[in-house]
């Protein structure tokens, strides 16, 4: 299909050459998002980096994980206990 | 009481108690000398007339006249609108005139997982700088706090508003890509033109998603047009509208 563009509000059909160019230019771009897709995926989906801490967190304050009781964990602990979820949320 | 005749004033429609000027009702107060008006509502008032309005106070004076409120800064130059179209090209207004130009994009794609790329000329579009032309750098916010950097690390092929993955356009979610794109000394030969973007849309899944960045062309150079496409596939409807800012 011939491809068509505007150019300052005109409506005019591209020259084979730049057709060429544009559609290049698409496949160069969708390579792109091909060849990163796992790393566009991972961005997407991993949580919040709060909420990674947090699970860190829990996880040494379960002993999952060293680290109970660093200088980290307490100064998170203190914001916790300070501020305490209420048991129905 | 002179001036309460010259303005039509009742002393039972104002009152002055601690340095505060109150209309005690709706009334019209009529300017007489130029015919104009003042009309109290319940959130400010309207005035009409040639005079304009000046307000003044201790250590600083702000005047709105009339060439202020009629004019604005912000100067219609040429629109473009989209038709299945690859590319939208704005070869005949950037120049000069004014140190900042702005564009503002509504528009929709073909294609799914998609952005909106840009490109300079230097030449009036006969070559569109296209390769490791442009640094650029956006934060993705997304709707649950999170966010994403989305950024070229050393050279890009284009300027992109948007980007791969969940932070790209989609056909299924209808939606358009809705931004301001400011361009800084476009003709100034001896800079890097700088680029600075809001975007907003939907992505492809349908979640609303809002970006800041800011970018430039890596060369100096006087660079008199603009080139939209999608990084993929045609610009399939929509506006991209370019306007100047006055310089004063």
């Amino acid at each position: 299909m011939v491809l068509n563009k505007n150019v300052n509000g005109i409506n005019i059909q591209c020259s084979e050459e730049e057709e060429a160019e544009i559609r290049a230019e698409w496949a160069a771009s969708r390579k792109s998002v091909a060849d990163n897709a796992w790393l566009n995926g991972r961005t997407s989906e991993y949580p919040k980096i709060s909420d990674q801490l947090d699970m860190l967190w829990h996880s040494m304050d379960k002993a999952e994980i060293p680290g109970k009781g660093i200088e980290w964990y307490e100064m998170i602990k203190a914001v916790k206990d300070k501020y305490p979820k209420p048991k129905e949320v | 009481m002179a001036e309460q005749n010259a303005t039509n004033f009742n002393s039972a429609d104002f009152t002055i108690a601690s340095g505060v000027f109150d209309l005690n009702d709706a009334v019209v107060k009529t300017i007489a000398s130029d015919s104009g008006s003042v009309t109290p509502s319940t959130h400010g008032f309207t005035v009409t007339g040639t005079g304009g309005v000046t307000t003044s106070g201790t250590g600083a004076t702000l005047t709105v006249d009339g060439s202020g409120v009629g004019g604005g800064s912000l100067v219609f130059l040429a629109s473009a609108t989209a038709n299945d179209s690859a590319a939208l090209d704005f070869t005949s207004y950037i120049n000069s005139t004014y140190d900042v130009y702005v564009f503002v994009t509504g528009v929709a794609t073909t294609d799914d997982e998609n952005n909106l790329n840009i490109y300079t000329s230097t030449d009036g579009g006969s070559n569109w700088d296209n390769s490791n032309a442009y640094h650029f750098s956006q934060i993705c916010s997304y709707k649950d706090g999170s966010y994403s950097v989305n950024s070229s690390n050393t050279n890009a092929n284009s300027y992109e508003i948007g980007h791969a993955g969940a932070s790209s356009l989609g056909v299924s979610s209808g939606s358009k890509i809705y931004s301001t794109i400011y361009l800084f000394e476009p003709s100034n030969s001896s800079v890097n033109t700088m680029f600075q973007h809001q975007a907003v849309f939907q992505n492809y899944s349908g979640i609303c998603i809002s970006f800041i960045g800011c970018g430039m062309r890596k060369t100096a150079g006087d660079v008199d047009a603009v080139r939209f496409t999608m990084a993929s596939g045609n610009i399939a409807s929509g506006t991209i509208r370019l306007y100047g800012i006055t310089n004063s």
